[in-house]
């Protein structure tokens, strides 16, 4: 939910930030199921004259889900928009650098192995939300991707990816 | 009477057998570290430890596995509270006021009840698989397919009342995870969709999928927000309910042991449903229904007594007819074989000293749990004195390598990854994550069901109202989804804002 606003279903206000955020929610999502229905057309019909097939349900899904972000969108465009006081102090860019460094460990870890990805991704993490220590960072990245390590690979026999380079 | 005495006689079995009772404390410690680690599931931990069985004696091997499907249930219970991130899908309904209870500085408490509740749901669950095992499960083989779709929409209409403010939101919510239900293969006709010519889609990635939603996403949230409600989620409190609180509960713990046994011995059905259809039912008996979703210890309670009454359930279909009834039976079915015990009927007759004696260690399971939960909730709460600047990358790494060592695929870090960004998208803009997770374990399974069913009646949708379980079910279903309307209509709100809590109590720090 909104921090902000708390809007529920057509009672509280909205800030305009929620109301763009809210009508591009219902654009994507409706073109997700618009396409679901578009692709879902082209499936194939089942060789039992008795089944409905592949296609059926997820068509039922997808125009149930136009019909709920219809609702929404009525929800939204029928919602008053107001100023609302400032929100606290959110660190937005924390969790997009936070989302980049988990992208850049699943680019890497099938190449460099769960050793190298494991601790630099804990290290960036760490010194993202304020373990900036030069000692401890270090320190304590290696230890968790050891212990993690050690847990998986010979505790529970479940062998953690090598990296193709080191194969 | 005659039970009472195999009975006796497999405790006395077991009390000469120190390996096997070694082993079962062993099971159940191994089985609540896997179930507190997010993206290892009692099923993953019961798969890992089979081979381990193959040189042990069938008792000492066999309740090795039960104490890891036991602590594995149980386990999951521990991070959902504390951090929010449910271990095991059963406990994603205990996430719901655990979570909310820990918020307020009282994750003992949550802890305390969930682990008295999951011996008490547990153990009544053993004790009707010894003693009401044929009535039982003689009702759960009537269930065919048409009665199986009316229990996944029954499940799935449980979303109206998991959708906190907003039902539109929950609902959406709902239908995007049918939607993602739907990838995989056509399960009639095997025929692949929306796979985009990925293998690694033609089965649901339920687990990846919902370690994103859960802990991953619960992460990035996490780190736009200061260090306070590090501290605050630090006060454990008291761990054990008073008495008139645990006496409080009696009436929803028997229900929901009542509900998770009856619910494990369905086919199909496992302690993720019971976890939810328990919490729904507590709500709708309790007095005060506008406290759920907020940490109310009825609705902890209610989620772990039925998510570990699942066990003897399950064990029941699976031991007396040879049906598992979830995925952890079926993988300890194989356990059997390899012993060389042949689930079914003939197993009670043929091997009744040796089943009686597996059921005593089944109790002294239970009785481990308790005492083992108990005993190490102060420990395993200093979790939370951990700094968040390294427990939230620590779980983070976790969610990496969760996700990773259920298939050994790389792939399913990246459904992850997509899973968590979107669920804290949705966080942020209130549509609930306990729908989508609902629609990714009943989707498949209505979709199925339904299909066999119209095969199996011609093509006919008569089987919808003339068969009386599944219309009782429909109705059941009918009322669950029109109930929250209803209350809204006379303005009673919604009563409770499950998925909305943790952000709502960060906010007020």
């Amino acid at each position: 939910m909104s921090d902000q606003t708390a809007p529920q279903d057509g009672a509280a206000v909205q800030s305009r930030a929620d109301r763009l955020a809210h009508l591009v929610i219902v654009a994507l999502m409706g073109a997700v199921a618009v396409g679901v229905i578009v692709t879902a057309l082209g499936f194939p019909a089942s060789p039992d004259p008795n089944d409905v097939g592949p296609a059926r349900f997820p068509i039922l899904y997808a125009t149930g889900l136009l019909g709920l972000l219809g609702i929404l969108l009525a929800q939204t465009l029928r919602q008053p928009v107001a100023e609302v006081a400032a929100p606290e102090r959110r660190h937005y860019g924390r969790v997009a650098l936070g989302m980049l460094l988990m992208l850049g460990a699943l680019l890497a870890i099938g190449t460099v192995g769960y050793f190298p990805t494991a601790f630099v991704l804990l290290a960036g993490l760490m010194a993202l939300m304020g373990q900036r220590s030069l000692v401890w960072n270090p320190v304590l990245a290696l230890a968790i991707t050891a212990a993690i390590y050690i847990l998986f690979d010979y505790g529970l026999n479940v062998p953690l990816p090598p990296g193709s380079l080191f194969e | 009477m005659d039970n009472l005495h195999l009975l006796w006689g497999g405790v006395q079995t077991l009390a000469t057998h120190p390996t096997a009772i070694l082993l079962s404390i062993f099971g159940v410690a191994a089985g609540i570290v896997i179930g507190a680690l997010p993206g290892l599931t009692a099923t993953m931990g019961v798969a890992i430890l089979l081979p381990f069985t193959f040189s042990m004696d069938p008792v000492s091997g066999l309740l090795m596995i039960s104490g890891v499907f036991f602590g594995g249930i149980y386990g999951g219970s521990i991070p959902a509270i504390l951090l929010r991130i449910p271990g095991t899908p059963a406990a994603a309904a205990t996430a719901i006021d655990g979570y909310a209870l820990a918020q307020k500085g009282q994750a003992g408490l949550a802890l305390g009840v969930a682990t008295i509740s999951s011996f008490i749901g547990g153990t009544l669950s053993v004790l009707i698989l010894i003693f009401l095992a044929p009535i039982l499960a003689g009702f759960a083989l009537k269930f065919s397919a048409s009665e199986t779709f009316a229990l996944a929409v029954f499940g799935l209409s449980i979303i109206a009342s998991i959708s906190g403010d907003s039902l539109v939101k929950g609902l959406i919510a709902g239908f995007a995870g049918l939607l993602v239900a739907s990838i995989g293969l056509d399960p009639m006709g095997g025929f692949p969709r929306f796979t985009a010519g990925y293998t690694e889609l033609f089965t649901v990635p339920f687990i990846p999928v919902m370690i994103g939603l859960f802990a991953a996403a619960e992460v990035f949230k996490s780190m736009e927000e200061g260090e306070l409600r590090a501290r605050a989620m630090a006060q454990i409190g008291r761990l054990l309910p008073s008495w008139p609180q645990l006496r409080g509960l009696t009436g929803t713990l028997l229900r929901s042991s009542g509900l998770g046994a009856f619910i494990g011995a369905i086919p199909g059905a496992g302690a993720d449903i019971a976890a939810y259809v328990s919490y729904n039912e507590a709500r709708r008996f309790s007095r005060t229904p506008e406290n759920f979703g907020k940490g109310e210890i009825a609705a902890i309670s209610a989620c772990e007594a039925g998510g570990n009454a699942c066990t003897g359930g399950a064990l029941m279909t699976m031991m007396t007819l040879g049906i598992p009834g979830d995925a952890v039976t079926a993988v300890m079915m194989g356990a059997l074989v390899v012993q060389g015990l042949q689930p079914g009927p003939l197993l009670f007759t043929d091997h009744a000293e040796l089943v009686f004696t597996l059921l005593a260690g089944m109790l002294f399971c239970y009785l481990v749990l308790l005492a083992l939960g108990l005993g190490s909730l102060r420990f395993i709460g200093r979790v939370l004195m951990m700094p968040r600047s390294v427990l939230m990358p620590l779980v983070l790494l976790l969610c990496v390598v969760g996700a990773y060592a259920i298939n050994n695929s790389v792939f399913d870090i990246g459904i992850m990854l997509a899973a968590g960004v979107v669920g804290y998208f949705m966080q942020r803009w209130g549509f609930p994550a306990s729908p989508v997770v609902l629609a990714l374990i009943m989707g498949p399974m209505a979709e199925a069901s339904f299909r066999r069913a119209l095969s199996l009646s011609n093509g006919s949708y008569d089987f919808l109202w003339t068969r009386p379980i599944t219309v009782a079910l429909l109705a059941l279903a009918a009322v669950t989804l029109l109930l929250p309307l209803l209350r809204r209509r006379k303005g009673g709100g919604p009563g409770g804002t499950p998925e909305a809590l943790p952000a709502t109590a960060a906010g007020k720090e």
